[in-house]
């Protein structure tokens, strides 16, 4: 069930319906998890006891945690770890270990043949699993000190609108939000709306009917790409994970906060970054900031040294890249951006040395450059393997010049949307949608919404899922 | 602790009422605007009566090409690749073409090396051509390419080309409420005698200049598009009729010449495949077009081995048909046993033919 099916917009007005009626709190608190059980086994109905497994044991470790002193917290704090990871080991690393494993023992000369589990990824897993670890770790580090009963701990962990693709969301932001009964206000009610309209927008419009076919016609093509092609289907396909994700976390947002609910923004004009730090404080912002809260500062950060800071760099994104997905492609997309973040603090230590400071215009090159360079590791993302991503990125080189092949009216379309997305997002870089709807006129927000709401009706594109829902 | 931002702290000031009000007069409007636009023109012709306006939708753009996938390519080993010595490329007839059923697209050859099954359901000539150039580099070992030859847009289907015209009959409102159906209502008011020609249509040439192709009607086709059973052989022969002389246009051959000659320059064998016609068709066909067929065989004949089963069946063979167009697997397995006892790479002695 995703939020651009009819079978979701049945489902949503219903639980908005119950949602409304004078019940408890309490029992309002109750059908909104009954309603994300039954939306997350929507996808695969057994996978609600992995995801109520994981809820019960991170409940069970808080509570002994928060009763425990020093030592014994360290090793309920173990079991967290070891009993999240290893759920995420089995279903999203189990077959990618055992092919790796298979293909060392080769190496040296030995024949293992391993059992064929056929194992399936419950949808959103490395999302929760995220999330209740970070709870875990709170109470470790007594940041929660008074954990909540296990009604609003499981409707923290299961809450369907961020459920299975974020924003990942933490417990002391979501948490104190189920104190008190919720009821969203009729400016909560209706920018939600607006945000779930803007986020539809950007999936089905933008994504789906406009960037997935030109970057699909690159990239699932065997016949390796020419330079304008391979250039044009990774712009495309920058652009449809961007408004692929961000149109999941606005809807996501959106749908919270028409039940009163506040979750944390996901993107920022991410393509408008100057650098790449910048870019990650814009882009997938709950992942990264997760990342560099629950490993890189422990690990140490920036504070023991250049060698230390330079391997937790790379450490944290090599991790962040395997977070999306088993392959050594998502390992080759985090190294890079781990090589782009060191080298930029390398350039950034080295201004500092010398006493240079940037001007406006550097800092527009900036910019103009990082979105580029952003490309290139988007073709690891998306190629099918490592061969595909070689050839890609050598044919971007400019090294094989030609005819381009894709539909010149599907590319052109495609890259006038590009350019328009990149120049909304240079312009809104240090703004809000928010801001920016506060100071356009009622006619021109009427005339907006319109559209958007018109296209959606009417672009003409199947439904698709949302492509974070793999990871 | 991360400093989050909250969308709930920067809610708009402005009426929501209001603002919620004004979209929905505005987008239903719009919505209700665009679809009495496309019931009115009704671009398809799908509203007064049964008959499909083939000759609009094809000009239409499908929404994806059809070609080889990275993944399929990764189900076969470089070390196959190496060893390929030959491949077939055709339309999904030429498909059939696989001792293992259909399923995989490789087998092992009696002379050694692989055959390769290169082929794609609706394949277009250019999309044919294409296939065979780019393949080139990554068969070192490669020793002949079967051709299989398609009568020129008869493997097109309109569901690939329309699929929103297929949608009228469950979901009317998808067909109305549609960009796509008013991009090509527009169309039809502005030149309401000429139809548009899409790009993808671009390499198929200039048939409809030297024929123009007769409508096609649905009667033998269920609100969904599939061919009622029984109606087959009837819905066949409709398409031949889009059949014309040349049956390659002028543009093709001029791109089939040089690659036929770059293939002989590496000694590289080419075989044109005609694939069978079930009895009734082939009949049809004959009438209709033996001496565009006649001349289309000795132009081919020039540049390559023609192997012409609508004309001729090996003695051994029986055809068995899933359609009128499509051959029994098995029997499209002994089919391509007797193409390659006529190639130098055969697996099997080579069959006499009967007279067709």
């Amino acid at each position: 069930m995703v939020f651009n099916s009819f079978s979701f917009l049945f489902f949503f007005a219903i639980v908005l319906g119950l949602y409304q009626l004078k019940w408890s709190w309490r029992a309002r608190k109750i059908m909104l998890l009954g309603a994300s059980y039954w939306f997350y086994a929507a996808f695969n109905p057994p996978f609600v006891l992995v995801l109520w497994a994981s809820t019960v044991v991170d409940w069970y470790v808080a509570g002994r945690m928060s009763r425990e002193e020093n030592a014994r917290r360290r090793h309920w704090l173990w079991l967290s770890l070891l009993a999240n990871l290893g759920l995420l080991s089995f279903f999203k690393y189990g077959t990618f270990l055992l092919a790796n494993w298979t293909a060392l023992m080769a190496v040296i000369g030995i024949k293992f043949v391993p059992l064929n589990w056929n194992i399936v990824l419950p949808a959103g897993i490395s999302f929760y699993t995220f999330q209740s670890l970070s709870y875990t770790i709170d109470v470790f580090r007594r940041e929660i000190r008074r954990p909540p009963g296990f009604l609003d701990f499981a409707l923290f962990v299961s809450f369907f609108p961020q459920l299975v693709a974020g924003p990942i969301v933490r417990a002391t932001d979501f948490l104190p939000q189920l104190d008190e009964p919720k009821q969203a206000s009729g400016a909560q009610f209706g920018w939600g709306l607006v945000l779930v309209v803007i986020g539809l927008f950007q999936k089905i419009t933008l994504a789906d009917a406009v960037l997935a076919p030109v970057a699909n016609q690159v990239y699932n093509s065997a016949l390796i790409a020419r330079t304008y092609d391979t250039w044009i289907g990774t712009v495309a396909f920058a652009g449809q994970i961007l408004f692929d994700f961000s149109g999941y976390s606005h809807c996501a947002i959106g749908i919270a906060m028409c039940f009163g609910f506040i979750l944390p923004d996901n993107f920022r004009c991410p393509y408008a970054a100057c650098g790449f730090s910048d870019f990650w404080r814009r882009w997938h912002i709950s992942l990264s900031s997760w990342l560099r809260d629950y490993l890189y500062i422990p690990l140490g950060g920036n504070r023991k040294g250049t060698i230390r800071t330079i391997s937790n760099l790379m450490m944290t994104m090599l991790l962040g890249g395997l977070w999306h997905g088993a392959s050594w492609r998502f390992l080759a997309w985090g190294g890079i951006h781990g090589f782009y973040l060191v080298l930029e603090r390398g350039a950034q230590a080295w201004a500092k040395k010398i006493g240079y400071k940037p001007g406006r215009k550097m800092l527009a090159l900036f910019i103009v450059l990082t979105f580029p360079l952003i490309c290139v590791t988007w073709v690891f993302f998306r190629a099918s393997t490592f061969r595909q991503a070689y050839h890609m990125v050598v044919s971007m080189a400019f090294t094989s010049l030609g005819p381009m092949r894709s539909d010149p009216a599907m590319a052109r379309t495609a890259m006038l949307v590009m350019a328009g997305a990149l120049v909304l997002q240079w312009c809104m870089r240090s703004t809000t949608i928010e801001a920016v709807w506060n100071r356009a006129p009622m006619a021109v927000r009427s005339v907006w919404l319109s559209g958007m709401i018109f296209l959606i009706a009417t672009v003409p594109v199947q439904e698709q899922p949302f492509i974070y829902f793999q990871f | 602790m991360a400093a989050h931002t909250f969308a709930s702290h920067r809610l708009p000031a402005f009426s929501m009422a209001k603002l919620w009000l004004q979209t929905a007069c505005l987008s239903m409007g719009a919505l209700l605007v665009i679809g009495a636009f496309n019931l009115a023109v009704d671009p398809f012709d799908l509203r007064f009566g049964p008959s499909l306006n083939l000759e609009r939708i094809t000009a239409m753009r499908p929404l994806d090409t059809v070609l080889w996938s990275e993944g399929e390519f990764r189900r076969i080993s470089p070390e196959i690749w190496r060893q390929t010595t030959m491949i077939v490329v055709g339309d999904s007839r030429a498909r059939q073409l696989s001792v293992r059923g259909n399923i995989d697209r490789f087998e092992p050859l009696d002379t050694g090396g692989y055959l390769l099954n290169l082929s794609i359901g609706g394949a277009t000539y250019g999309e044919i051509f294409g296939t065979v150039r780019e393949m080139l580099p990554r068969l070192p070992q490669l020793k002949a390419v079967v051709m299989s030859v398609p009568l020129e847009r008869i493997g097109v289907d309109v569901r690939d080309r329309a699929p929103e015209v297929y949608l009228m009959g469950r979901q009317p409102w998808r067909y109305l409420l549609n960009l796509r159906t008013a991009a090509q209502s527009v169309q039809l008011l502005m030149h309401p005698h000429s139809l548009p020609h899409s790009s993808s249509d671009d390499d198929e040439g200039t048939l409809e200049q030297l024929a123009p192709k007769p409508m096609i009607s649905t009667e033998n086709l269920d609100p969904w598009g599939n061919v009622i059973e029984g109606k087959a052989a009837d819905f066949w022969k409709k398409r031949i009729e889009r059949v014309r002389w040349p049956l390659v246009s002028q543009r093709l051959r001029e791109q089939l010449i040089p690659l036929a000659a770059e293939l002989r320059a590496k000694d590289i064998q080419l075989i044109f495949f005609f694939p069978p016609l079930n009895p009734e068709l082939r009949q049809y066909y004959f009438e209709q077009l033996q001496a565009e067929h006649d001349r289309y065989l000795q132009s081919l004949a020039a540049m390559g081995v023609v192997q012409d089963y609508v004309s001729f069946r090996p003695n051994n063979l029986s055809y068995r048909f899933v359609d009128p167009m499509h051959l029994e697997i098995n029997v499209a397995d002994g089919l391509l046993r007797d193409v390659l006892a006529h190639s130098n790479l055969g697996n099997s002695s080579g069959n006499q033919k009967s007279d067709r």
